[in-house]
């Protein structure tokens, strides 16, 4: 209750005494509002945004100022945090280019190189652990997969019984989680890849909710990196640290293929499962996969369009299935 | 009685600032690896053309050694000479000079009788696997490294001995990196442990295939 | 202009007033929403993984009750209606409780839709990209938020016309109140269409969820509306018409009857198809490859559910009023967890690849939702305090109000 007196008609039964007691209440009622923000002092100054970074405009709007100003203070926050500089940098899509991923099946073994070396490329969190790819052991006879085991802990692999699919960002031309997005905050770029900007992204998981393969990845907490595993070389758009609260996804390592190179899980696949290349000029690898492999997408139903397939050779790389001695087929295994 | 509100909130802010704890986020700790493992590099080194190798000290070619000692013969899995440490696995290609040529060890031999040198090994290989040597030719097969824009840099295609062992080719098998340990993702009651990833629906497996180790890490 | 402004002064001066029990009452609602507060502070600091929300399971309790409360908003229709459309005399005074409660469940709405952002401090930016008519979230911000203007204007406009001791004029508010009608109807099914425009979650993918939706929420919303008005017809010198009660009755029957109905759809179609799709459904009915943490919800939600519907349709037993409140409150808790734990959730068990991640509320989460909770009661239950004065003449521009003598308090 406030102060009486301006007011005498409003109320006739304020006292001295029930004011007082009054006036204490609300004094201790805000002292337990305060006190219930304690753990707000616990905040990491780093959480707050500047003025600068709060102002920010959405990646498309900035210009080549706003972006030098951006990616100044991206390099200052990496400095601050871990002491290296970084070579952080925007690098945009060529033209005449539109990515595309092809996985060979067959080949697969799941040994899962290509979801450690993806966190290493790309600046993952390590604890708590997010990871782009998944690779799920499938049973025979099956390519949905709800049926593949996420968890296989086997001494080796392949399984004999078992095929392996990796699954990662789709990049579809009909996204659902670029469709749902409130803010605009994610997009797909004219090079086929997805992209969000981190710092435009308001954290609403409806894009995580929306997408069908299960590709997209929410910082629930700050991102832990260590020092020694940091790669410094970044872009705005895909392997800067990330802030928490915002999503994140495979990029197809944009800083890495718009320069020319291959994606990190393409490197460090032992078996050549992978393939990566421009769809678009017909002497590609991908492009020739896609005219001469029998080649199917995840979930064609869903109409989302990926640019991310797989095919199979000709014959289940299973060794125990091979007949003995004598009556190898042209394939070898 | 009369301050009885002023007292409930001053006991709340003393609970709030003093009494109560943070609740703890059960982050899951990462689960360490060789980071060797996602190193990029070939399966195998590749021979020189000619193939050389160091022995004693000294730098000889395969040639240089079969000169002084006679290896004529049937060259199969039974006479493996110097050469007992190669395992040969290789189906019913089983005999040395299949490949290799026996008039010149730095040569390797194609059917039709025609001499290569260990460069154009994939020609070999080609003779006999000839839908993979389709694709390895289109870039189908085959691991590419470096970059895949070659106007932007070395496109580097391996060859089939970069990562296959010609005389046992048939990959072996890999220790699996860590899986998924994600947030909160052991959180909910356990898993039933009966439950198998099953694949028996399945009409077209057959019994004789499955192997003892299937099924065996699955939760 | 100044008039206006003494008047939400004295409203705000009334709301402080009351005997020991409602003091009691807001004391009470006060401490869980500060423990809310205080939760919520946490989760600030330390991130959304405070809560049991994971990457598998990316939505949780706090879009749960978003999805309950934008029902109990959309409910005042029900009191609209009968009254604008049918000419209901018995109801027409309380129409305005209604229109009470859709606001401070709005203002709930919103509350959790903004503890549910990873980052609130980018609040800004849905002004600045905002992706209408792509995103159904688009549309749900700009439905509810007009929802609540209407809402706010037509209870304002009605409660300072009685304040001043005017007639209001109809053309002030009869529009608003028809297009209210409609609007009610499309927040709850905007809100339905967020989820069940997702492809990639056939649990959410199926066109029955939107009249699912009105069903419960018209089911869920007047119960909630018949045990506040007991409240307030016994606790306070309001009179509720004895006829408004029976009507709410009757609506709250059918729409429960209609919502069980749907869900019998729902769950034939699931589990006779059989088909891969019916993987979330057969994870919150049965539990699935031994995985069941949802199963004990949606059995206590069908049982109270149940329970409330034989109620409503025993005679003896509906018009009785104890049993009248137990049924309500049965389907209010039961339609909560239908909406929460059993459909949203479920959504997001396997996932699109096939993991099964189970969700459990941690601590600090439910203690965020219980703070707005408490928030939204608090503010319902101001709102209930300065009405009944007004709208009984007591608390008029040129009667000062004895605070002494009438000293009504709501719970």
């Amino acid at each position: 209750m406030s102060e009486s007196n301006n007011n005498p008609i409003e109320a006739p039964e304020l006292d001295r005494r029930s004011f007082l007691r009054g006036g204490l209440s609300v004094a201790a009622g805000m002292g337990a509002f305060v006190a219930a923000l304690k753990p707000l002092a616990d905040m990491d100054p780093n959480d707050i945004p500047s003025l600068d970074g709060f102002l920010q405009k959405h990646y498309k709007e900035m210009d080549e100022e706003d972006m030098e100003a951006a990616l100044k203070r991206i390099a200052d926050k990496v400095q601050a945090r871990w002491d290296v500089v970084p070579n952080v940098r925007d690098v945009r899509p060529e033209e005449g280019v539109e990515f595309v991923y092809a996985l060979n099946l067959s080949r697969c073994v799941g040994c899962r190189k290509c979801v450690h070396a993806c966190v290493d490329e790309n600046n993952q969190s390590r604890s708590p652990e997010i990871q782009y790819i998944r690779v799920l052991e499938m049973p025979r006879g099956t390519l949905d997969p709800e049926k593949g085991n996420h968890d296989y802990d086997r001494p080796k692999v392949p399984s004999d019984d078992h095929f392996y699919m990796p699954v990662q960002c789709h990049q579809c031309e009909n996204p659902p989680c670029v469709k749902v997005c409130p803010v605009e905050a994610t997009w797909t770029e004219p090079d086929g890849i997805t992209v969000v900007d981190y710092d435009w992204c308001i954290g609403c998981r409806y894009c995580e909710a929306a997408c069908p393969y299960w590709a997209r990845r929410f910082n629930f907490t700050e991102p832990e990196i260590p020092k020694e595993e940091l790669n410094t070389d970044m872009a705005y758009l895909s392997n800067r640290p990330r802030p928490k609260g915002v999503m994140e996804k495979c990029t197809f390592c944009l800083h890495r293929t718009r320069e020319g190179k291959n994606p990190a899980c393409l490197e460090v696949c032992p078996v050549g499962a992978r393939k990566f290349g421009n769809v678009l000029d017909p002497q590609s690898e991908v492009a020739q996969i896609l005219r001469t492999k029998r080649v199917f997408v995840l979930k064609e139903e869903q109409g989302t369009l990926p640019r991310f397939f797989y095919y199979f050779d000709e014959r289940y790389p299973d060794k125990a299935a091979a007949p003995a001695l004598g009556a190898e087929s042209e394939e070898s295994r | 009685m009369k301050f009885i509100i002023p007292s409930v909130f001053l006991a709340l802010a003393i609970w709030f600032l003093a009494i109560s704890s943070p609740a703890e986020i059960p982050i899951p700790t990462r689960v360490e690896f060789d980071r060797s493992e996602i190193e990029v590099v070939a399966q195998r080194t590749q021979f020189p053309d000619p193939p050389m190798i160091r022995q004693g000290g000294v730098e000889m070619s395969c040639a240089d050694c079969h000169a002084i000692f006679d290896s004529s013969g049937e060259g199969n899995t039974n006479q493996r000479g110097q050469h007992q440490h190669i395992e040969l696995d290789h189906g019913m290609n089983a005999q040395c000079y299949n490949c290799h040529s026996d008039q010149n060890r730095n040569k390797l031999i194609l059917k039709g009788g025609e001499e290569v040198g260990y460069g154009q090994v994939h020609q070999l290989c080609g003779s006999c696997h000839g839908p993979t040597y389709r694709d390895w030719e289109k870039g189908i097969h085959g691991r590419t490294n470096g970059y895949w824009d070659s106007s932007k840099g070395e496109r580097k295609r391996l060859t089939c001995t970069q990562c296959h062992d010609p005389h046992s080719p048939a990959f072996g098998k890999l220790t699996p990196l860590p899986g998924p340990n994600t947030l909160r993702m052991r959180g909910g009651g356990p898993p039933d442990p009966n439950y198998k990833h099953s694949s028996k629906h399945n009409p077209l497996i057959l019994k004789s295939l499955s192997s003892p180790e299937a099924g065996a890490s699955h939760e | 202009m100044k008039d206006y402004y003494r008047f939400l002064y004295r409203c705000f001066r009334v709301s402080f007033v009351g005997d020991w029990r409602y003091k009691a009452w807001m004391l009470l609602l006060s401490c869980i929403a500060l423990f809310g507060l205080n939760a919520y502070a946490q989760q600030l600091v330390d991130g959304l993984a405070v809560t049991g929300m994971t990457d598998q399971v990316s939505w949780g309790l706090y879009i749960a009750n978003f999805t309950f409360l934008v029902g109990m908003a959309a409910a005042a229709v029900m009191l609209v209606i009968p009254v604008y459309i049918y000419g209901n005399k018995d109801l027409h005074d309380l129409v305005i409780f209604g229109e009470l409660l859709a606001v401070a469940a709005i203002t709930m709405c919103l509350m959790f839709v903004t503890v549910d952002l990873g980052r609130p401090d980018r609040f800004l930016h849905l002004f600045q990209r905002f992706n209408f008519p792509g995103s159904m979230l688009a549309w749900d911000v700009i439905v509810l938020n007009g929802y609540l203007l209407l809402n706010v204007h037509i209870c304002g406009y009605l409660i300072y016309c009685a304040y001043q001791g005017r007639r209001p004029t109809k053309k002030f508010y009869i529009p608003f109140v028809f297009l209210a009608i409609v609007w009610a109807v499309s927040i709850h099914t905007v809100t339905a269409f967020l989820y069940v425009g997702l492809g990639g979650r056939p649990f959410w993918n199926s066109a029955i969820i939107a009249p699912r939706f009105l069903a419960s929420a018209f089911a869920a919303g007047p119960a909630f509306l018949i045990i506040a008005l007991r409240v307030i017809g016994t606790q306070t010198s309001y009179k509720v018409p004895r006829g408004a009660i029976e009507t709410l009755r009757k609506i709250v029957t059918v729409a429960l009857a209609v919502n069980m109905f749907l869900l019998i759809c729902e769950v034939f179609t699931e589990f006779y198809t059989d088909s891969a799709h019916g993987a979330s459904a057969h994870y919150l009915f049965l539990g699935l490859h031994g995985y069941s943490g949802l199963v004990p919800w949606i059995w206590t939600a069908i049982a109270l559910n149940t329970f409330a519907l034989a109620v409503l349709f025993i005679g003896p037993l509906a018009r009785s009023a104890g049993w009248q409140n137990l049924a309500c409150l049965a389907m209010i808790v039961g339609i909560w967890i239908e909406k929460g734990m059993g459909l949203i959730v479920p959504a997001f068990i396997p996932t699109p690849l096939g993991e099964i991640v189970e969700y459990v509320p941690t601590r600090a989460e439910t203690m965020v939702c219980l703070g707005i909770w408490a928030a939204g009661l608090l503010l319902f239950t101001i709102f209930v305090r300065v009405t009944i004065p007004v709208l009984s003449g007591r608390l008029t521009v040129d009667q000062r109000y004895n605070f002494v003598s009438s000293s009504s308090p709501t719970k």
